[in-house]
């Protein structure tokens, strides 16, 4: 039973604490964002696992932790609540050409992030050349030009 | 699924108002972090300042231990004894089964001449130099579960008893 209750408590704990950190933690992850997931999962392994290195350890916290995960994508097709609490809602920084400063600033995103997106995804030169600007539940950042301003060739 | 908005040209499940309510939710999930490192820094879950105390007649016989502790990680327990418990160059310190049995004692030092299972306890014998201006006994205790512990030791006409909580 300890197994199956360590690994349920540390998937609650995780997906709160990573909701809560907000997307820009995972909107583009460098190389210190990889460092610090790994010393998480260190950190997060040792008190799942206790001092039982077993295989049967391992299977039973794994199990969990997968049907976890499927259960709670189940119910969040089903619970729209808990769906926009776990994936967040996508929300609209750059509308017209023009930031939505506020919004940008509780996000923590700036005009910087928005033009790097934009050049990599669609050739953007400058913001009034974006007609929306959208962070994604994912926390990446889509791109809709003004019509007129066509992607670059790849 | 999440409703479907047109905003201008764009269709989008986007939410001001949930995502307003959320900021706020996120900030006081940023205030509740801090608030855990804060009390963590103090030594609410072991290891700080305030986690050391004090228990029984100091200047007797007392103990300073740890109020708070997490499973499966070292814990100190220090007793001290004065010369007038000593008893033919030994000390004789009873702890309690109940207590005890919920820790792997890693080490005690200095090292006891003797340990008997007695009916309310378990008696550790120390021998203890005569001239010695008093005696201390350190436990390293490892708790294997979680949860409300109540400590207790004797010696002579002495007891200290107190409560310690171990977290998961």
């Amino acid at each position: 039973m300890e197994p199956v209750l360590r690994a349920a408590f540390m998937y609650f704990f995780l997906l709160v604490i990573v909701r809560l950190a907000g997307k820009r933690t995972l909107a583009e992850v460098t190389p210190f964002d990889f460092v610090l997931l790994l010393i998480i999962g260190e950190a997060t392994q040792q008190s799942i696992t206790g001092e039982d290195f077993s295989v049967t350890n391992s299977v039973v916290i794994v199990t969990t932790l997968v049907t976890l995960d499927i259960a709670f994508s189940l119910i969040k097709q089903r619970l729209t609540r808990l769906d926009r609490f776990i994936e967040g809602v996508p929300t609209i920084i750059i509308r017209d050409g023009v930031a939505l400063k506020e919004t940008m600033n509780r996000l923590r995103v700036d005009e910087a992030d928005v033009l790097e997106a934009g050049r990599k995804l669609r050739g953007i030169e400058r913001l009034d050349q974006i007609k929306y600007a959208i962070l994604e539940k994912d926390g990446g950042i889509t791109i809709v030009p003004k019509d007129g301003v066509t992607p670059p060739s790849p | 699924m999440s409703e479907l908005k047109r905003i201008g040209t764009l269709e989008i499940d986007e939410d001001p108002s949930y995502q307003r309510r959320f900021f706020k939710v996120q900030k006081a999930g940023w205030a509740l972090m801090a608030a855990l490192i804060a009390v963590s820094m103090l030594g609410y879950f072991g290891g700080g300042p305030l986690t050391g105390r004090k228990a029984g007649n100091e200047g007797t016989f007392w103990a300073d231990y740890q109020k708070y502790g997490r499973a499966r990680s070292d814990l100190m327990l220090t007793l001290h004894a004065s010369p007038m418990l000593f008893k033919g160059g030994t000390l004789r310190v009873r702890a309690d089964r109940e207590y005890m049995k919920r820790f792997r004692v890693l080490d005690i030092s200095p090292r006891p001449a003797m340990e008997s299972y007695g009916e309310n306890g378990i008696v550790y014998v120390f021998h203890i130099d005569r001239l010695a201006p008093g005696a201390e006994v350190s436990f390293r205790l490892k708790p294997e579960e979680a949860g409300k512990a109540k400590g207790a030791f004797g010696s002579g006409g002495e007891t200290i008893e107190f409560d310690q909580f171990i977290y998961p």
